[in-house]
């Protein structure tokens, strides 16, 4: 089969850390044809590290597509230029990975989601979590009735508190309007929730900022100030219908923390595990059986998230005219909840979801 | 008021304080328990026991050497060598009892909650208020060494401000008393009111409530019988303590075992996990950033009953000091609940009107972590 042309848009923190390093594991599938990056320094250097032809810099992505013969984008920049590049690159001909969030409202993502359909476009939205073993095993688990009907859970998404330190990169994205913890953090326990229990029906909200901004202490930004411009610290309460509830902190404002990631607490049993981290073994509790530490398969990765698999993922799908598991109305409906979480918060009630999975 | 037994004063130490117990099932075999090791200090008389079912009153006499069993709890509030009266009933008669005892100047202990409806609950704070009888609403989980040294913690700034926390507590649910699933009782007032209790300690009065609840388990068995659930058996409440900081606190009739700190709060500067549960709790963990690691502080008081607000109450009546556990706080908490019911039903936010000053708690902390937890998912 022959090899997929693949492009990155984007090589900042999250692309040094989890996707360039772990692009190896594709060498038989991908050919790394051009990488676009911020700067020129950054594009160079990238481009040499990880052995891709050719380098752009300064946003100039169009020339990228028209110097090059290109079937994919890894579209990996700030969450605020995802759907505007994206859409870009749907209507070059492009097959689409886009990084969390797909777009930053829900009518962005379903132009996004309409512009890949109308072009014959394979559109892959991160995160992969439901490709990822714990995740799957937890599936397993509940599809097999191990647990029982799930009936509460809880989740978190902590971002870490602001500033990080040692953080590569530019750290104000996150911070400005449409990034936040819901968008950057939430995400991943969102899409594990409605994947694993189905679509959310209602969502009730608080959310607040715990600080007004920031001073940088490290990496290419340090010494800038950066202005909380959305909430950091949101509690989510998510409605699936028969009575199934569940929460979710998504927030900046949390040192560290012991507790299980996500709890589905069955009426015969329990299951808690780590959303992020591909090799944390699942906990299930089984009524009458006691306790049991599931070690779960090598995603390929030797720990933390296995974003690489959603690019696999995409290459999957192209290559088998598939559609993606990892779909554009998964994340549309995430985004959903989200949006409809932070004006459920400022309206102080409960409010229906109306997409669903 | 009734006044402790002179007779029974030695000079020395204060008279014991004589005992009432209305409702004798589960939840009285503990209090016993203090109770009995209190008698045989000389604190306390265990004078007069009654339930709606006399057998279980007369076993509680032959167990722990109750003076007399009463047919009525009146004959007990009407007593003149009672001085403080136990409220273990069911849930909805807890106020109704604890009305009359006050009223006839008795001290009283009522397990929670404090009352059903807010004004039954503001009644009953009002007759506090006057005295002469002290009114203790259990439960009594500030009173546990571990939550005190949590207070002081938080209070002394080891965490910074608190902006985020969690609280879980359920099980599968009672077999037995079908009034747990009808209109009165559920989940949030047996279960979740220790989270509750022990947030609003630490974090202060609730502003606002909002919450999702629901029934997941339509028909039980109880008492041998199907019983049709009436209240819901599973919530999901969140509460805004102003200042940017949301607890949430999880709770039901619908859970298996589970592996989860009681209490979990995020400060600024560090978490603190409380393991265990409110009622029994395990020791704590704690993260502070200049530590950069997990400190284990081990459970200095395995051994500290959840029946102690007994112990409190009877050391206030004889040293003549209000008990810490306020009526206060009670009102407070059967408002937050009550509200948050209300909210799983109509789905709006609710705002909290009423207000308490928590206990504060003095004295040294200083205990030394059992061992270290480096996380590492951390870079150093």
């Amino acid at each position: 089969m022959n090899k997929i042309k693949l492009a990155f848009l984007g090589a900042g923190d999250v692309a040094q850390r989890d996707y360039l390093p772990e692009l190896h594991r594709l060498d038989g599938r991908v050919a790394r044809v051009a990488i676009c990056a911020q700067t020129p320094d950054r594009a160079r250097a990238m481009a040499q590290q990880y052995h891709f032809e050719r380098w752009y810099a300064n946003g100039d992505y169009g020339r990228m597509l028209m110097e090059n013969e290109i079937d994919a984008v890894a579209n990996l920049t700030p969450i605020q230029l995802h759907y505007e590049t994206t859409l870009g690159l749907l209507k070059a001909g492009k097959h689409i990975y886009s990084e969390k969030p797909l777009a930053g409202s829900v009518a962005e993502a379903r132009q996004l989601q309409q512009a890949a359909q109308a072009g014959g476009l394979t559109l892959v939205s991160a995160p992969c979590v439901m490709l990822w073993p714990q995740i799957k095993l937890a599936q397993a688990l509940l599809q097999q009735g191990e647990i029982g009907e799930v009936y509460s859970a809880r989740a978190y998404g902590h971002g870490g508190v602001p500033p990080w330190g040692g953080y590569p990169s530019d750290p104000s994205p996150f911070f400005a309007r449409g990034g936040g913890p819901a968008m950057d953090m939430g995400v991943y326990p969102l899409h594990a929730l409605t994947g694993l229990l189905g679509s959310v029906q209602r969502v009730a909200a608080m959310t607040s900022r715990t600080q007004e901004g920031f001073i940088v202490v490290d990496g290419p930004a340090a010494g800038k100030h950066v202005p909380m411009e959305v909430d950091d610290n949101w509690q989510m309460l998510l409605d699936f219908g028969q009575g199934r509830i569940a929460t979710l902190a998504a927030n900046n404002c949390v040192q560290d923390t012991r507790a299980p990631q996500l709890e589905l607490h069955g009426l015969k049993g329990t299951i808690a595990l780590n959303v992020i981290d591909v090799s944390a073994p699942v906990e299930v509790y089984r009524a009458g059986q006691g306790w049991e530490t599931i070690p779960v398969p090598q995603s390929g990765r030797a720990a933390g998230p296995d974003h690489l698999l959603g690019i696999a993922h995409l290459v999957d799908c192209i290559q088998a005219g598939q559609a993606p598991i990892l779909s554009a109305q998964h994340a549309i409906h995430v985004l959903d909840i989200i949006e409809t979480a932070g004006r459920a918060a400022g309206e102080g009630r409960t409010l229906p979801v109306a997409s669903r999975l | 008021m009734s006044t402790p037994d002179i007779a029974a004063y030695d000079g020395q130490r204060p008279a014991p304080v004589r005992i009432g117990v209305v409702g004798c099932g589960s939840v009285a075999q503990a209090y016993m328990g203090q109770a009995e090791l209190m008698q045989a200090r000389g604190q306390v008389q265990l004078v007069a026991a009654c339930d709606v079912v006399p057998e279980r009153a007369q076993a509680l006499q032959k167990k722990f050497g109750v003076r007399r069993v009463v047919d009525r709890y009146q004959d007990i509030v009407d007593a003149a060598d009672i001085d403080l009266i136990l409220v273990l009933t069911s849930m909805p008669e807890h106020g109704p009892i604890t009305r009359a005892a006050l009223k006839a100047g008795k001290h009283v202990l009522v397990e929670k909650p404090i009352a059903v409806n807010l004004d039954e609950a503001a009644e009953l704070v009002a007759l506090a208020s006057k005295g002469p009888g002290y009114l203790l609403p259990a439960p009594n989980v500030i009173l546990s060494p571990t939550y005190q040294t949590i207070w002081k913690r938080i209070q002394r700034g080891d965490i910074g401000p608190v902006f985020s926390a969690r609280g879980l507590y359920g099980w599968s649910g009672p077999e037995w008393g079908k009034w747990f699933y009808l209109p009165g009782g559920g989940p949030l007032f047996d279960l979740g009111v220790y989270n509750i209790v022990s947030l609003t300690g630490l974090l202060g009065p609730v502003r606002r409530v909002m919450a999702m609840t629901g029934v997941a388990i339509p028909e039980r068995q109880v008492d041998g019988e199907l019983l049709r659930v009436e209240t819901e058996d599973n919530a999901q409440v969140l509460l805004d303590f102003g200042g940017a900081c949301y607890a949430v606190v999880t709770t039901g009739f619908i859970f298996q075992q589970y592996r989860r700190p009681a209490l979990e709060l995020y400060g600024a500067r560090g978490t603190i996990q409380m393991l265990g549960d409110d009622w029994s709790p395990k020791g704590y963990e704690m993260w502070q950033n200049e530590t950069a690691s997990w400190q284990v502080f081990n459970e200095t008081a395995s051994h500290w009953p959840w029946t102690d607000g007994l112990r409190h109450l009877v050391e206030s009546i004889q040293h003549g000091k209000p008990p810490i556990i306020t009526p206060e706080h009670g009102f407070h908490v059967l408002e937050v609940m009550l509200k948050a019911q209300e909210s799983g039903r109509t789905g709006r936010a609710l705002d909290i009107e009423s207000r308490f000053t928590p206990a504060e708690f003095v004295g040294q902390l200083e205990q030394r972590a059992e061992h270290r937890i480096h996380d590492r998912t951390r870079a150093e």
